[in-house]
């Protein structure tokens, strides 16, 4: 399948995130070679109804991806164990200084939003 | 992967371009348990088959035979190689950087060189509880 330029939908164009699907555990950061991801998180009890004692979960506070430093290596869409991390063929997020292109939630977020 | 001596190197693409292969694809180098080893293709644009071509450099010598003079297109890969991995090609006619301002210091593609960007940077998946190595710095890395 290709977009209408012609671009595989499987091609290494960005990488998404599914911020409900993050729960924080900081691999993706710790295994980047280029140490372009950065994670801010913090912890909250969660009591569920039924259950003896509150649950302590990660909450995501940022999560930002450098693609000024990204190689596009991919490791951290292959070691995500939730899925979290994913390519999508977009490539048209040219800026015109480095620090545009740090992404943060939002923006990693809405790669491939249109077509689903 | 065909393994040559080193010393044999040279003579080995003279023999590759007199039996067909006029094609230079591309030279590099490889760090395989600290020792580098270099690396390079060419292909017969005849019958389309590639030969691809690797050797063990000497830790104490460091130095290849160049293989510019049988292939011209060989020069800018040698010279990159030359300056990312400290390699010394021997009869290398141009030996200007191509990407580094100056040959002093270490040569950045050496695992053993920490580059600046990790000295000034810190490691963003560092624990908050405890100190954590990151992964892929030398043994000794210090953040300043």
């Amino acid at each position: 399948m290709t977009n209408s330029i012609g671009i595989p939908a499987q091609a290494h164009g960005v990488i998404a995130l599914t911020a409900s699907a993050c729960t924080s555990c900081m691999i993706c950061v710790r295994e980047c070679p280029a140490w372009c991801i950065e994670l801010e998180s913090h912890d909250e009890e969660v009591t569920e109804p039924g259950a003896r004692r509150p649950r302590t979960v990660s909450v995501l506070d940022a999560f930002t991806i450098d693609f000024g430093l990204c190689m596009y290596c991919g490791i951290c869409v292959d070691l995500c164990p939730f899925d979290a991390l994913a390519w999508q063929p977009d490539f048209d997020y040219a800026a015109g200084s480095p620090s545009g292109l740090v992404q943060g939630i939002n923006e990693l977020e809405s790669w491939g939003k249109s077509r689903e | 992967m065909r393994n040559i001596d080193t010393a044999l190197w040279a003579d080995e693409f003279r023999e590759l371009l007199a039996r067909g292969f006029h094609f230079f694809d591309f030279l590099t180098a490889y760090e395989r348990d600290s020792q580098l080893e270099v690396i390079a293709r060419v292909v017969n644009p005849e019958n389309k088959q590639s030969q691809l071509l690797a050797t063990l450099i000497d830790p104490n010598r460091g130095a290849v035979t160049s293989i510019a003079i049988t292939y011209r297109g060989a020069v800018w890969h040698e010279r990159e190689t030359a300056e990312m991995f400290g390699i010394y090609f021997v009869g290398l006619v141009d030996e200007r950087p191509l990407l580094r301002r100056s040959l002093l210091g270490s040569p950045p593609m050496l695992k053993s060189t920490v580059l600046a960007a990790r000295m000034l940077k810190p490691w963003p998946g560092q624990p908050s509880h405890r100190k954590q190595q990151p992964i892929g710095v030398a043994e000794d890395w210090l953040q300043v």
